[in-house]
Order: C-alpha cells, then structure tokens, then sequence
C-alpha cells in the first residue's frame, strides 16, 4: 500500500474519528502483578509468569475526547517488522465463521494476499457459527487438532479440552520478557492474561475487550411523548413511561416498551450484581438469591403482564430492531462504534435514537459489572507446539493477526486490500465495496491487541458527548466480577455450568411471561443449589479463599 | 447378482451400524479428546444417573405424549387427506391442492414458526381480529398448557400433504374393474372408501405405522428447541433436546449417549410389538 503511515490514519480515521478512552479501566488495569489463579483441581503446574506488556508507541492521531477515569492510554502499537515466512509453512486452521465462506483461494484476491504477507499456506477449515460446539467436539474426536482453534471458554466443552491438554501450554514460552519477539502479542494489558489464564496456565491468546460493552438505548421522540419524559428517574417511572409508549405506532408498527429481554440491562437496574457474590454477612451467594433479583422479577412480570413487551420477544419470529422499541440494550459497536443511530434516521424518519442515562431502580445508581478483560481467545494445538521452530512461526502469524487499531497490518486484516474491499469515504471513513465482500471472512483468528478506547463511527461524531458523559457515569457505578479469572475454578461448573444456565433462563422466562410465579423462587433456587449450584459455589468459595478474596 | 447389494450394504455399515460402536461412550466418561481409548469407564453410572434426573422424567413423558397425540392425529391426517383428495373429480383442482399442501414440507422449522408466529402468536394476525370483537392477550405460541397440542398441529400442517404421497401411489395401485364393479352393484362413495379403497391401502399403511413406531420416541429436535424459550422446558423438553442440551452443549456425552440407548431400546421394542401384533391381525408385517 501506497499510503503513509500517517495518511492512512488522517484519512481512514482522521476527521471523523473519536477515540475515547476507555471509561472505568483504571478499577481494573493492575499492571505489574504476577500471581495467578489456581485451580480447583490441585494442578501441579506453577503458576505462569505473565508475560510483559510492551508499551505500544503513541498514534498520530488525537482522540477526540480522553475519558476522565484514567488507567488506559490513547495510543496505538506500532506495526511489526518481520520478515514474512518462507512459504514451507501449512498452517490450519478450525475457523470460526457467521456467514456463508469466502470465496475459494484461487479467486480470491484476499486469500492470496494475506499468505503472501504471513508467507504461509494459510488453510482454514470453516465451520458456521451455529454448529460450532458440535464440530468442535467432532474436532477433538478425530484426534486431528487444527494448529489454531478459536477457543471459547464460556463453553463447558472447550474448557474441558483446554483442561484435558489439547491445546499447547504457552507459559514458558509468552512468560515473562519471551513475549518481546511477538510486540503485537504483547500489546495487551497484564490483567488480559490474568484473567484468561486456566488453572494458572496461558492456554489461550485472549483479545482486549472493552469493560463495558454495552448501554441502553431510548427511543427519545417516543419517551419524550409520555408524561415521564426522556430521564426517568426509577424503575417505577420507567415502567410507567413504558407503558404510556406501548401504544405509539411508528411506520403502521407497534412499538413496544421492550422488544428483548436483555437480563444485562436489568440486572443493572436493579443492581442485582455479578452472578456470583458476597452477602452482608461475606458469604458467597447466586444472585438469585438475592432480594434484588427477586424485587427485578417482580417487575419484569409486572412489565409482560402490563404488555411493555412484545409478546413474540421470545420466539424466533420476534423483531428486535432498535427502533420499535423505546428502551433497548445495544451493544456499543453499533450504537456509537457503528452507524446504527444514522441509518435508523435515515431509515426510519422520526424515529429518534439517544443513549438512556439508566436509572437505579429505587432512585439510586445502577449497578454495572464490567466484563472479564478479555474476549476472542485463539489457542494452538499441543502437537503442533511441539516442534519449537513450528511454533515460533505459528506465533509469528499470530502475532500479524493480532496488530492493533492503528497499524497498516490492521486494515488489511480488518477490511481487505484498499480499492478492492474498501475506500476511504468523506471524512475519512471506510467504506466497503460490497462486490466484493464474499471474500473476506478468510480468517477469524484475529485476537485484537493494542490500547482499548472507545473508537466511534464517523457518521456518529455528533454523538461524542453525550456518549461519553453516559459511559462516564455508567463506568463509575460499575464493578468486576468477584470471580474474574476463576470461573473455570469449579469443575461442577465446567461439566453443569449449561445445565444450570438453562434452567436459570427458563426460570425466568417463565416468570415474566407468567407460567411461573415469582413466589416459586424459594423453591427454584433450592432446585438450583441442589441440582450443582451448591456444589459450584463451595468450589468457587473454596478457590476464593485459596486467593484471599 | 449379489454384488449390487453391496453399495446399499456398505452405505449401511458406515453409516448405521459402525455409528453404533459409539454407543460404549454411555458406559464411560466419555470425552472427545481422551477418546474411547482413554476416557475411564464407569459401567452403568450414567444410566443410574439417568433414572435419578427429573429433568429426564420430565423430557421423557413430554415425548411420550408428544409422540402419542402425533400416532393419533398426525398419523391419520395424510390418509384421511389422501381419500379426500382422491375423490375430487376434477384432474386440475386436485393437482392444485397437492401442490399446496405440499409446499409446507419443504420450509425450515425456523421458517414454520416465524410464520405460525405471524398468524397466532402475541402480536399477529389472529390477535388483530380478535381485538376487533375485544379479545385481548391471545398468544397461542406462549401457552405451555396448549403447546403440545401446537406441536402436533404444526407437524400436520408441515407434513400432512407430503405424507398423501405414499398413500396416492398406494390408493393407484387399486385395480379399477374393483371400484367398476362396485359401482354396477350400487355402491356409493361411502362404501366404496370403506370396502375397496380402505382395504387395499390396509399394508401401505400397517408398513408405514411399524416404521412410525420406529421414530416414536422422536418428536422433532428444532421444533422443540426453537419453541422452549417461548413455553419453558416442562412443556418442550424432551429426550432429543435433553441429549442436545447435555451432550453437545453440555460436553456429559456418557449421559447423553446413555439417553439415546434408552430412546432406541423403547423403539425397537415398539417396533417388535407391533410387528408381531400386525401379523396376529393378519396383516404380512415388516419382517
């Protein structure tokens, strides 16, 4: 590519672009540390050296607005300079995709490319994201483990496999100074580590993830039509807002209070807190116990029963466009990150879209729990990090794939070849060409590294302030979890863990819309400690005060 | 002469019966990346915890009565539509019914339920008419009371037509000069179904139940799961769901593999009974 360096960010991000700093990291940045966590089953292994954070150098561009927590910086990683691989090299992949695969090697310009940058053979193996655990299995089955696997560790079946030593253990290798040959690697905070690390291992090349993902969103013409207006101040003015607007029709359709049941954003409201915690009396409880999940559904049945819902919110069949309902939960990579708020104005004229200052239910503050710091994890098969030199240049790769926002390395991984998959827009956004667009999706490996701020959409430059003053106050009423990095700690949970969300979920749902009674929680949660819940909090407990926590 | 059996028997052995060797994964703790080989065996544990799970009682009599209202209703549903449909006089008028009744065989799950969705669920075309003559709150896609009941409406509206297909070739396999000869003795329409046509598809059908019987225990996986957030899992849980939410999602594959044993065990009994009962009753049976 033709473009400098500094070009390419002026034009691609320049005018347009806001890099806010992440609110509310500074709670959960903690450089420096080095203990990790154990785990539950008396594993021999030392605990990993967690591997040392590069300092990334500054960008060339200036953020439009620096969020008033500090703890992350604005910058940028610099780009790699490496020589590619040699071509000798297959490397395969177990690839994760949402859509339909990208068109084959021979056609495609994408494909081709990136090989010759990595100078491997890049070879993936595409499986849909709707089938992904039952291929993943069928993976592990055959015996025959892919060189990178995307790894999702919320699954029960996954963490067994990282348990039961399919993918490499990368502590002495990323441990400590090791990881200074792969600077993109390295680009990411040490609590991203930490929090990733299974039975206090590195199995995993985890991606930086913002701790706040998501905000509510209101229908601000809607809530402005009802007697509460656009900030209400409780749950009980919420609901009553709610219901005033559930008769408004937009476009000859209804619009309802809620379209989804987002639990996230309820749990906030009512400051239910993190699944797991600790009572008054520092016992850890599920927060199904608590009198705040009881008090939240309570009012989500009052809310289904009062039509605030759409009734087919929880069939395949429901609408769950941000615009037909008043009050919804998005995730921030289309509400300030994408173009969700200018393509609804454009689409849908009078329907106006603000970011909802979320109360607290009884008039205090909500009560947000960040995100573990880590998202997208890539692990390497354990027989292929047999061979050092083979994983040495599996890790090379790796390393391209994860350049930060920023880096030349980044946009092409990111958007394609410029004047093929993208062009620069006015203000310097990138737009992508949809011709050719079946053939990127080659690969999904990608673990994003590199400084985390919230980065906005051209089309939402306007947005800025209001986004950031509600992120700032979401932030400073919001706390990590009490187990992050131990979830995978019980064993229970690694083998119940989806049985007892299943039947959490049910629960709920059957309160809300009425099968269940609220007055059937006592019994519910009995079910629930009986059935492995008990089981995974005395393990958690158990691991808890190993840690001293 | 035998060598062209051989495809079909090797697409079989593949296929069915070397599957079936997984089957020893429910008398172990079974995990993908031990393997057979290195996963431990724990004898009948899996089945003791089967027979102590509610949430298998649960699963389990939801499919059977699943199962039982289907072998009812949805059973009879494309012979009865077969008759009526045989009896229109008129080539072009039934030819476009076929084809109507048909086209529902060929949509996804997905695709039936956003459309049932559409016509009888919270906010739909039967909750707008209703509202005219001041019925409010009908859902009839959220009732657990009703679901099962839903269930079996939907696989006959999916399948019925698709279902006409053997019975029309049955029911044109009947020699003419029967229903001729019928017809000079006086016989109307009514008693020619009853004595000539009835009769004559008598095997197709008795072969079509036994097969049935076979797959009594499945109930339909997408339809199920699609539907149980809507309705809760003690109106949609059942066995296909169970093994999928314990095996797949769940990674207890000897539990769920355990749970697949017990399901074919009650078919091939099923289908061992009632061939033997067929053939009691006259009729050739499967085998």
């Amino acid at each position: 590519m033709a473009t400098t360096r500094r070009s390419f960010l002026t034009g691609a991000f320049g005018a347009g672009a806001l890099a806010l700093g992440a609110t509310g990291c500074s709670a959960i940045s903690g450089e420096g540390g080095a203990a990790a966590p154990v785990g539950s089953d008396g594993s021999g292994s030392a605990p990993a050296q967690l591997p040392t954070t590069l300092e990334a150098a500054p960008p060339e561009v200036e953020a439009f607005h620096l969020a008033e927590n500090p703890g992350m910086s604005e910058s940028f990683a610099p780009s790699v300079d490496r020589a590619p691989g040699d071509g000798s090299l297959t490397i395969s992949v177990f690839q994760f995709i949402w859509g339909t695969p990208p068109v084959d090697r021979e056609k495609n310009p994408y494909w081709q490319e990136l090989e010759q940058r990595l100078g491997v053979t890049y070879d993936p193996q595409f499986v849909p994201a709707a089938t992904y655990d039952a291929k993943f299995s069928t993976m592990l089955a055959s015996g025959d483990i892919p060189d990178l696997v995307f790894v999702n560790d919320q699954s029960a079946v996954h963490l067994q496999a990282i348990r039961e030593g399919a993918f490499a253990d990368l502590s002495e290798t990323l441990g400590g100074d090791g990881i200074s040959r792969w600077p993109n690697l390295a680009a990411r905070s040490q609590d991203v580590w930490r929090s990733s690390l299974k039975d206090g291992r590195i199995f995993q090349l985890p991606s930086i993830v913002w701790p706040i993902t998501n905000l509510a969103v209101m229908r601000r013409d809607v809530l402005e039509s009802t007697s509460i207006g656009p900030e209400p101040q409780d749950a009980d003015q919420l609901m009553k807002a709610l219901i005033e607007a559930k008769g408004t029709t937009h476009e000859g359709q209804q619009v309802y209070g809620f379209t989804k049941i987002d639990r996230p954003m309820f749990t906030s409201l009512f400051r239910v807190g993190a699944e797991w915690q600790r009572d008054a009396s520092g016992d850890l409880v599920h927060m199904s116990q608590t009198a705040n999940y009881r008090e939240m559904l309570t009012w989500l049945a009052a809310a289904w029963k009062d039509g605030v819902f759409d009734p087919n919110a929880l069939t395949p069949a429901a609408d769950s466009t941000t615009w037909r309902s008043a009050v919804a939960w998005e995730a921030v990579s289309n509400a300030f990150a994408g173009p969700l708020f200018a393509d609804t104005a454009r689409d849908h004229p009078g329907a106006q879209l603000d970011y909802l200052p979320l109360p607290g239910f009884d008039g205090t503050a909500p009560l947000f729990i960040r995100n573990v710091p880590y998202g997208r994890s890539t692990s390497i098969s354990a027989a292929a990090a047999q061979d050092e030199e083979r994983l040495t240049a599996i890790l090379d790769v790796m390393d391209y794939l994860s350049a930060p926002w920023g880096s030349e390395e980044f946009q092409f991984v990111r958007h394609g070849i410029e004047g093929r998959h993208w062009e620069l827009g006015e203000g310097g956004q990138v737009l992508g060409i949809e011709e050719h667009a079946a053939e990127l999706g080659v690969q999904y490996v990608a673990v994003d590294s590199g400084s985390n701020p919230y980065r906005g959409h051209p089309s939402a430059a306007g947005l800025a302030e209001r986004f950031s003053a509600v992120m700032e106050s979401n932030a400073a009423n919001s706390q990590p979890r009490l187990l992050e990095g131990y979830e995978s700690a019980s064993a229970t949970f690694v083998t119940k863990g989806a049985q007892l969300k299943q039947s959490l979920e049910d629960f709920e749902n059957g309160v809300i819309t009425g099968r269940e009674s609220v007055d059937d929680l006592d019994a519910f949660v009995q079910s629930y400690l009986g059935a492995g819940g008990e089981q995974v909090r005395s393990e958690y407990e158990a691991v808890l005060k190993a840690e001293g926590l | 002469m035998y060598a062209f059996i051989v495809p079909g028997l090797l697409f079989f052995l593949v296929f069915a019966y070397l599957p079936m060797l997984g089957n020893v994964v429910a008398f172990q703790d079974f995990s993908p990346f031990r393997g057979i080989a290195g996963s431990a065996w724990v004898g009948l544990d899996n089945f003791t915890a089967l027979a102590t799970d509610p949430e298998v009682r649960r699963a389990f009599v939801n499919t059977i009565v699943i199962a039982t209202l289907q072998l009812i209703f949805a059973f009879p549903a494309p012979i009865l539509l077969a008759l009526l449909l045989n009896s229109l006089l008129s080539e072009t008028v039934r030819r476009f019914v076929q084809t109507i009744v048909y086209l529902p065989h060929f949509l996804s799950w997905v695709i039936v339920i956003a459309i049932w969705t559409q016509v009888v669920g919270g906010d739909s075309l039967a909750t707008s008419l209703l509202s005219l003559v001041g019925v409010e709150g009908f859902n009839a896609m959220g009732e657990a009371e009703t679901f099962k009941i839903l269930v079996v409406l939907q696989s006959m509206w999916k399948d019925v037509g698709w279902g006409t297909i053997i019975f029309f070739a049955a029911i044109a396999g009947i020699p003419r000069e029967l229903y001729e000869a019928a017809a000079v003795d006086g016989a109307g329409g009514w008693r020619r179904t009853w004595s000539i046509t009835l009769p004559g598809i008598t095997p197709v059908i008795t072969l079509l139940l036994i097969l049935n019987l076979g797959g009594f225990l499945t109930v339909g996986f997408e339809q199920m799961l699609l539907q149980q957030p809507a309705v809760g899992a003690d109106a949609a849980q059942v066995l296909d769901t169970f093994v999928y939410f314990r095996g797949v999602a769940g990674g207890q594959w000897g539990i769920a593999a355990a749970a697949g044993i017990v399901k074919g065990i009650v078919a091939t009994v099923m289908v061992l009974a009632a061939n033997r009962i067929a053939k009691k009753l006259g009729s050739q049976g499967v085998f």
